[in-house]
């Protein structure tokens, strides 16, 4: 296999795998903070859910910018031959973007913490708890706009 | 028990998450101070159980069975201590807590066995029962399912209590014992160390002035200040002779030297020294509550024991107060700022 091509399948893995471990990771947090809550009172299980959630996002941008690499060189199929150049280009832009989506997703489950202890105690203001960590969304969006920004400028 | 190492950084630890998580839910059915108002402002003991039933926390408790008010405050209490210690991930910090009950029985056991009279005010919230206390001081030795923490601390402490010691003697010699415990096991990050530093400064703070009220001698002083404070002992110790109102102003901390004022000020025109007790109750639970802040961490853990305490504290006062029919306004001077 020719560097190039191995240099844009290690960019695939290592935006899906990074993007990946900072969502389990902030999904995690979320998750055990929104339990201690459950289990006093089970009945706001369902304003937990969207403030876990907001956390797997990045693990989810990291796929969607897996994916999208995979398909540009048809590795599904007849895979693509590209240059070294283009193959660094590929790898540089997945693999910081996934810096930005894993540290993101770690900073938005601890906010999201924040949120669960704030709905525990004022179950009425589901919208604030909800916007904080949307804050935190925007870096991981804005990571996710420069990758297709930079992606559409690469050619294959 | 095994020792854990815990994160040195406040507010940082997120082994604690779900902890947190069943804090910030139990936090949420504290008696808020408006409710607090409402039990003030019944007429009757009768009706303060009433609308006590009222508050979730409490409904169940009062509703089981008809218990005194010391029953139920004493339940609650160990209820919120049985909850902390099970997702607590056994930490020493939040069962040192619970062990000063252990040492509250400890003085009760050995006061009564030096007096040659029955135990009175055996609390039920520490860790051992009285029968297992009574096995353990007649075999000294920890055995059987007893709680080894406990245990191994009462016999630490008891080791420390010669056979000829007075009541007064065994008072200071348990409570050296047990804050030494306190701040070595409260000193795993900064906040929770300052704590166990504030809650010693004063103690002592507490003990000088009484010494210097009831005359003692400076050897008393220094015998019964506890190790371990932000103020260190010498500097008591040297100003054994000095009125409270010059030795206020030596004193660095613009907190402390505003409880001392205040405190003086109430004993002078009133005569009544428990406003000292009451500043510095205030004093630590506003420290505490910068523990709800924190999302990660025992901090939280700790601020809530703390607010129960508080809590319980509270009731006590309104509960009895109503009892002997005081009135809302003698209540309202004593009760405590609270955590809610």
């Amino acid at each position: 296999m020719e560097l190039g091509l191995v240099l844009a399948i290690a960019g695939i893995i290592s935006v899906i795998t990074i993007s990946g471990i900072g969502s389990a990771i902030g999904v995690g947090l979320a998750g055990q903070a929104a339990a201690g809550v459950i289990s006093e009172d089970p009945e706001k299980f369902g304003k937990m859910i969207p403030i876990i959630a907001l956390p797997g996002t990045q693990g989810f941008y990291g796929f969607v910018m897996g994916f999208l690499v995979i398909n540009k060189l048809n590795l599904l199929g007849a895979a693509k031959s590209i240059p070294i150049q283009q193959g660094w280009q590929l790898f540089a832009i997945t693999f910081v973007v996934s810096f930005v989506q894993c540290i993101s997703a770690i900073h938005q489950g601890k906010v999201s913490v924040a949120s669960v202890g704030m709905l525990a105690k004022r179950p009425e203001e589901m919208g604030k708890a909800m916007v904080l960590p949307v804050f935190v969304e925007i870096y991981a969006i804005l990571g996710l706009g420069a990758f297709f920004l930079l992606f559409q400028a690469i050619e294959v | 028990m095994k020792e854990r190492k815990e994160s040195p950084r406040p507010g940082s630890d997120t082994r604690y998450t779900y902890a947190v998580g069943r804090i910030k839910a139990l936090e949420a059915r504290l008696i808020s101070p408006a409710e607090m108002e409402r039990l003030l402002e019944e007429e009757t003991l009768a009706g303060a159980f009433r609308a006590l039933g009222e508050f979730s926390d409490y409904a169940e408790t009062i509703a089981a069975e008809k218990k005194g008010p010391e029953e139920i405050l004493e339940e609650q209490l160990a209820r919120a201590y049985d909850a902390v210690s099970e997702f607590s991930l056994g930490s020493n910090a939040i069962q040192t807590l619970r062990l000063k009950y252990d040492f509250h029985n400890l003085k009760v056991l050995l006061k009564a066995r030096l007096l040659g009279a029955e135990p009175d005010g055996f609390s039920k919230i520490g860790f051992l029962s009285l029968e297992e206390f009574n096995r353990l001081l007649a075999e000294g030795t920890v055995g059987g399912e007893v709680d080894r923490f406990a245990a191994e601390a009462i016999l630490t402490a008891l080791s420390e209590v010669d056979d000829g010691d007075s009541l007064e003697r065994i008072e200071v010699v348990l409570d050296k014992s047990y804050y030494r415990l306190f701040l070595n096991n409260l000193s795993v990050n900064p906040f929770l160390e300052e704590y166990a530093r504030r809650t010693i400064d004063l103690i002592n703070l507490r003990t000088f002035w009484r010494v210097q009220l009831m005359d003692w001698p400076e050897e008393r002083l220094a015998e019964s200040l506890l190790h371990g404070g932000t103020i260190q002992k010498a500097f008591f110790t040297a100003n054994v002779a000095t009125p409270i109102a010059d030795f206020s102003p030596k004193l660095t901390d613009d907190a402390y030297r505003r409880i001392l004022r205040e405190a003086k000020n109430a004993y002078q025109t009133k005569g009544d020294l428990s406003v000292l007790d009451k500043l510095t109750d205030d004093f630590l639970v506003e420290f505490l509550r910068r523990a709800k802040y924190y999302c990660f961490g025992l901090e939280p853990l700790v601020g809530y024991i703390a607010a129960k305490e508080n809590e319980v504290m509270q009731l006590r006062v309104i509960l009895h107060g109503k009892e002997k029919a005081l009135l809302a306004d003698s209540l309202r001077e004593v009760l405590r700022r609270s955590y809610a």
